[in-house]
């Protein structure tokens, strides 16, 4: 339950940040010029405000849609990513949000109008493409899990129904689905559910809806009609991790249909430098910012012989359920032996 | 292993008179010869200082930054938590009111200081404006007083915005009176808040609780080891600490390594033959 929200004085008579009020009667309201003041300030400790986030309501008047780094496609077309909201309800232990924000508090833009409009606009520009533009939302946020705050999915649904040269994917764990119940599937939507085993999401996925819970939503909205994307992203290598990952293959194939899986996606677990200098200041700690890291990659990643033995696994795992065409796989490694001055520049960042 | 650090509590009141009942209430002892008048305690396992700044943003801020030097030269001030109280003015509240500060400015300045709302207060809450004058020419939505954006602005040099907070006491309103405030009135009016102000400090005290690095520096003092020799070791062992890699048997033989060298050696290859096992708990 949110008891602080911090108002932007030009969104304080927006429909949408009224009904946002609405829900939270009582929480106290904060009004401000600009959210940066808040949310950008240096000083805060993203661990200590997680624990209990304020919410911020505030206009994005730029920079609404971004271009996604060249190796993250899984369409094959232009690739674009947008977020309405800034952090997330959840508390993935992972989760670069911890390295990238000052802040833990929810940042929601409320203008989603604009959000849609640059995103028509955007879809025209690729109007003659050979392949839809994709748009993901999801990466700086969970894409439902305040869903029943916001209205996002209904709107955005709504709206990319309306653009049929464009995809737009859900990043989620959330089981926020109602509001995709509540309509027909719509075919340019893909809902990519991030999924770890049951041992890896209850220790490290804090907060999110359990794996089996996952499941179980990602059945729903198949039956449903909806296309659905499977993220096995960051793989946690842990003593376990074969067993671990090929049990949660097992249970998740027993039930969803493999061959109606739009793409199914492998990701070491990897950070670029300063959000994991942060993070693991955050949690010095955890074992997870220790075990078998280092700088080798562009970013700190699993050491590469690791990379390639969990990666490899996995892939060999999912293989059994899912064709070569539906499965990508993300290395954090150029092609290349790897470099030994990685390991002792990860035993002196500060 | 890391551990949680116990947060100190530090204290800032403007007057003397402010100070007196948190000086009761949590049994503080004057400390001699100090450059400000400085109180210290105990609040369980939290050490407790109190500083009286003198009236103005610039004697807090000055004051406020004066503890936290003297505090972190004693390797103290790790997560502190900072908390000024003193009494305010508002247009129309009644004396008496508290009320947490989410919001300050300085009157000559733009932009304001915003403190992190993490720990709970169930009461209300208000902008301040930070005068440098007294004055009863009251804003209609903020408090006044004359020291908290001095406060707020040295403080967070020196610890997280979460953990620095003000709560001020109403002490006058367009219908009363400045020059009957009398230190025994400021200090009843203090007083008269001290339930919700402990349960505050019990609050930002729960929350304020962050790991403590694994200090294992007394295995390898007989050694002679270089600064960056140092950072690597203290690198290595905060992984070992935090995959459970650093055992009895481990902390033995590094007790009795000849150079700093065996002594990276022996940790790289620990950390090397590490593999994380989950226990089911974050
Ligand atoms: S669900 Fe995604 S966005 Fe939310 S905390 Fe986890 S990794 Fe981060």
């Amino acid at each position: 339950m949110v008891d602080t929200i911090y108002i932007e004085q030009q969104v304080r008579e927006h429909p949408r940040a009224l009904a946002v009020m609405q829900r939270f009667k009582h929480a106290r309201v904060i009004e401000i010029e600009r959210y940066s003041e808040v949310f950008n300030s240096h000083g805060q400790n993203f661990r200590l405000q997680k624990q209990n986030p304020s919410l911020i309501l505030a206009h994005k008047s730029n920079a609404r849609l971004h271009s996604t780094p060249a190796q993250y496609e899984t369409g094959g077309g232009a690739n674009y990513y947008f977020s309405h909201m800034l952090n997330c309800l959840y508390d993935c232990r992972y989760c670069f949000l911890q390295g990238m924000f000052q802040s833990a508090n929810y940042l929601l833009f409320v203008n989603f109008e604009d959000f849609v409009a640059d995103i028509a606009s955007t879809a025209e520009q690729h109007g003659h493409d050979a392949r839809p533009a994709w748009f993901f939302s999801g990466y700086d946020c969970d894409s439902l899990a305040y869903d029943p705050v916001t209205g996002f999915a209904e709107h955005f649904l709504a709206a990319f129904e309306q653009l049929p040269n464009a995809v737009l994917e859900l990043r989620t764990k959330s089981t926020q689905i109602r509001s995709l119940l509540a309509r027909p599937a719509t075919p340019n939507v893909v809902v990519a559910y991030s999924l770890s085993p049951p041992a890896v999401a209850s220790e490290l996925e804090v907060g999110a809806p359990g794996f089996e819970k996952r499941v179980d939503a990602i059945v729903r909205l198949q039956q449903h009609g909806w296309r659905i994307g499977l993220r096995f992203d960051p793989v946690i290598w842990h003593a376990d991790y074969q067993q671990d990952y090929a049990g949660a293959l097992a249970y998740l194939f027993e039930r969803v249909d493999a061959a109606q899986i739009d793409s199914v996606t492998l990701g070491g677990f990897r950070l670029p430098r300063d959000y994991y200098k942060k993070m693991q200041k955050l949690y010095p700690e955890h074992w997870l910012f220790a075990a078998g890291l280092n700088s080798e990659a562009s970013q700190i990643a699993y050491r590469q012989t690791l990379e390639q033995e969990v990666l490899g696994a996995v892939e060999t795992l999912t293989r059994q359920y899912i064709s070569q065409q539906q499965l990508y796989v993300y290395p954090s490694y150029e092609a290349g032996p790897a470099q030994q001055q990685g390991v002792a520049e990860l035993e002196t960042m500060r | 292993m890391s551990s949680m650090a116990r947060p100190s509590l530090h204290l800032v009141t403007a007057l003397a008179c402010e100070a007196k009942p948190l000086i009761d209430c949590f049994g503080l002892r004057k400390q001699e010869q100090t450059d400000y008048p400085l109180f210290q305690g105990q609040l369980r396992d939290h050490k407790v200082s109190l500083v009286v700044s003198g009236l103005g943003a610039f004697n807090a801020g000055a004051a406020s930054a004066w503890l936290a030097g003297r505090e972190s030269a004693l390797g103290r001030s790790q997560s502190a938590v900072w908390l000024n109280i003193g009494v305010a003015g508002h247009a129309s509240l009644a004396p008496g009111e508290a009320l947490l500060v989410h919001a300050c400015r300085a009157a000559d300045e733009i932009r304001s200081y915003y403190p992190s709302m993490v720990a709970k207060w169930p009461g209300k809450t208000a902008a301040l404006y930070t005068l440098a004058m007294p004055s009863q020419d009251y804003p209609a939505d903020a408090m006044i007083d004359m020291e908290a954006s001095g406060y707020f602005t040295a403080v967070s040099r020196f610890s997280t915005a979460e953990l620095i907070q003000s709560i001020k006491i109403i002490s006058d309103n367009q219908r009363s009176n400045l020059e009957k405030l009398s230190p025994t009135v400021i200090s009843d009016l203090i007083q008269s808040r001290i339930t919700e102000l402990c349960s505050f400090i019990d609050n930002l005290l729960a929350i304020a609780r962050l790991p403590q690095p694994a200090d294992y520096l007394h295995l390898i003092s007989h050694l002679h080891a270089s600064v960056s020799h140092r950072a690597q070791y203290a690198r290595l062992i905060e992984h070992l600490s935090a995959t459970g890699g650093l055992d009895e048997q481990l902390q033995q033989a590094l007790g009795q390594a000849n150079t700093i060298a065996e002594v990276l050696a022996m940790l790289r290859e620990r950390r090397d033959q590490q593999v994380p096992v989950l226990n089911g708990v974050d």
